[in-house]
């Protein structure tokens, strides 16, 4: 996704037909800010480079999660019907700083 | 009246005690936990926090479940059986002494050894790879685990050659059905037992030996294979404790009621080959969000997961039926007033219904986690705690926490102590188990996450810090009290309770059978049919809310 960096440092998604990637690593996602565009539909690969990871998008009142497993990578497509700031964590403990293992996605 | 042999008993007390010990401990490590997680309280101290996790979950999971159905699997074959000796008493010890090292060996691992020696691990009772190689203690952890496991498999080698010793002629069929037709419905169920654990001790050898060897870098593990395997383990292991319960809850019947079964032994017996047969190929939901897996394989473990609480389904009807058919039989016909008559007040009775009411309540939550696409919604969140705990945890544990009861006064020959807290602690129990199932699962909604000790990221998002603080710091502390309660009488007894001659005497306060006149029999059970339905009901209605909240995703996703 370097192509679609933008100058705060955070990423425009490409909408289909392209990948996204994002690389789950103690304790970070990269990228860390990731923009979309309502009603675009995205896909997603979510890849882990050391252990087990979460990937748990938290939305107003409720959660999408799925598993990351080194080797295995998570695929998952993604349509935001609704502007605004969601948080993504990890929800699979994986190490001392777990918990504060977050990125964003900015829905506009 | 049963009885035991002086030496048996002796084993089977080794490891009740051992139990005992486990489930104090763990409760210690819930108390640190909850108290450190809830948002209210403010403390943050995270390496804290995920040790007293891993022991918790090591403690209650493993020790407390393991060592006290090792008490319960020797009982049915001895005590059941009028005095049965266990083929082989020093294989016993032998098993008792690998679960003993494995004990130890793990809480080394967790905890560590001062001045440098070793470091603790906190990854978690589930250790996977690779995150496990990162803590030293990890290594102690998985030999504790093998050490465990070869105890584990001895014992049921014993508790095999004990069944097998009960058959007259061994090549004759006739002999086997002769056989099964007399031993007691719970000792069947320790035969189910036998037939589930095998398997998940072997799977235990084929993944924590190369796991140890890992850690000491003399050979490589692939975590995706790992996990699937150690879930095909995991999977049976958290549903012995659902069948165990239901043979102990048969047991608790007779002896708290005098009741015997409405319907056929052998219906009741055989619907234990039911666990053996449902419960393996159903492993596959645990992984319903893992990405390595088709599906179609997922389709079929989502499916398949529907037959999975039929067995415990059938037998509460069969269980209850004899409630009604005995209470009703006594002249108290009213369709729901015979329900008052029933031992209430007999702490056991109480532990063993409250422990069925808290595996119905886990199961309906517990079901929703089995549909492939609600899994998503809510895999890795705290309503994954909030149905374990009320169902595999809780409704064994109570049960168990029934039979302990007995197991106490008639090993030690003393009354209970204190019959006031003994009488309180199976409602305390259920309360806090309700409070913290329905309450955990509304955080598990909003995207609480279930092992993360600061959810401050969450909760800047989402206002779900209310019924977080509720289950951990309301039901989290009543279930904590009830164990408190239970160990308090437990030990007390053990040492303090007044001392009688006999085992009658002994149960005589709080624990005596309910003396029910007989007036006209009773046959028929439509009471009992009501707990089935209310339990299918339930799921579907929830079910179809859960699907609502999906429908209200702010993002979609395919």
């Amino acid at each position: 996704m370097e192509r679609t960096q933008l100058p705060d440092g955070s990423v425009q998604a490409l909408p289909l037909p392209e990948t996204n990637y994002i690389q789950a690593q103690q304790y970070q996602w990269t990228p860390n800010v990731i923009h979309l565009q309502i009603g675009k539909t995205y896909m997603f690969v979510v890849f882990t480079v050391d252990v087990v990871h979460g990937f748990s998008l938290i939305m107003d009142k409720t959660s999408y999660n799925t598993v990351v497993v080194p080797g295995s990578p998570a695929t998952i497509h993604i349509t935001a019907s609704q502007v605004g700031e969601f948080m993504l964590l990890c929800n699979e403990f994986c190490g001392s700083a777990h918990d504060f293992m977050s990125a964003t996605f900015i829905v506009e | 009246m049963y009885t035991i042999h002086p030496d048996d008993k002796k084993l089977v007390t080794a490891f009740f005690s051992t139990a005992i010990v486990s489930i104090a401990l763990g409760g210690l490590m819930a108390l640190i936990a909850a108290l450190i997680k809830a948002p209210a309280m403010s403390l943050d101290n995270t390496d804290l926090y995920y040790q007293a996790l891993t022991a918790h979950g090591i403690l209650m999971f493993v020790h407390w479940v393991s060592f006290m159905q090792a008490a319960l699997a020797i009982g049915t074959v001895t005590l059941l059986l009028k005095g049965n000796r266990l083929y082989n008493l020093q294989l016993g010890w032998v098993s008792y002494a690998f679960m003993a090292v494995g004990w130890l060996l793990t809480m080394v691992g967790i905890f560590g050894i001062p001045f440098g020696i070793l470091e603790g691990s906190s990854a978690l009772y589930t250790a996977f790879p690779p995150l496990s190689k990162q803590y030293e203690g990890s290594s102690m952890i998985y030999l504790g685990y093998l050490y465990m496991a070869l105890g584990v498999l001895l014992l049921m080698i014993n508790i095999s050659l004990t069944i097998i010793k009960l058959v007259e002629n061994k090549r004759e069929f006739s002999s086997w059905i002769k056989m099964f037709d007399e031993i007691h419905i719970a000792t069947f169920a320790s035969i189910m037992g036998v037939i589930m654990v095998i398997p998940a001790t072997i799977i235990a050898f084929i993944i924590y030996i190369p796991a140890f060897l890992w850690t000491l870098d003399l050979a490589e593990v692939d975590a995706m294979d790992w996990r699937m395997t150690y879930h095909a383990m995991f999977h049976i292991i958290h549903y012995i404790p659902a069948m165990v319960l239901i043979g102990v809850s048969y047991v608790i019947v007779e002896i708290s009621m005098d009741a015997k079964a409405a319907y056929s032994k052998r219906i009741a017996k055989y619907l234990f080959i039911l666990y053996p047969a449902t419960v393996p190929p159903t492993f596959l939901y645990h992984l319903l969000t893992d990405p390595g897996i088709s599906n179609e394989v997922k389709a079929i473990g989502s499916v398949l997961s529907l037959l999975v609480g039929l067995p415990s389904i059938l037998h509460m009807f069969i269980i209850m039926g004899m409630l009604e058919t005995k209470t009703k039989s006594a002249g108290y016909t009213n369709q729901i007033g015979w329900i008052k008559r029933l031992p209430w007040k007999n702490p056991a009775f109480a532990c063993m219904i409250m422990g069925m009411v808290s595996m119905g309540f886990g199961g309906i939550l517990g079901y929703l986690l089995l549909q492939g696409h609600i899994a998503q919604l809510l895999h890795g969140t705290f309503a994954v705690p909030a149905y374990i705990h009320p169902m595999a945890a809780g409704g064994a544990t109570l049960v168990y926490m029934g039979a302990s009861y007995y197991m106490v006064t008639g090993i030690r020959k003393r009354q209970l102590w204190n019959l006031t807290i003994a009488r309180l602690q199976p409602y305390v129990s259920i309360l806090g188990l309700f409070i913290f199932g329905i309450s955990g699962t509304i955080a598990g909604y909003g995207g609480v996450p279930r092992r993360t000790a600061n959810v401050d990221l969450v909760n800047s998002t989402s206002d779900w810090e209310i019924a977080l603080n509720i289950a951990l710091l309301v039901g989290g502390m009543l279930m904590i009290v009830g164990g408190i309660m239970f160990v308090l009488v437990v030990g007390m007894t053990t040492f303090k309770g007044n001392e009688v001659n006999t085992v009658r005497d002994a149960i005589s306060v709080g624990l005596a059978p309910i003396d029910l006149p007989f007036k006209k029999e009773v046959k028929t059970t439509p009471i009992s049919l009501l707990p089935g339905l209310i339990f299918i009901s339930i799921i579907l209605i929830l079910t179809l809310l859960t699907f609502w909240v999906i429908d209200a995703w702010t993002i979609e996703f395919a």
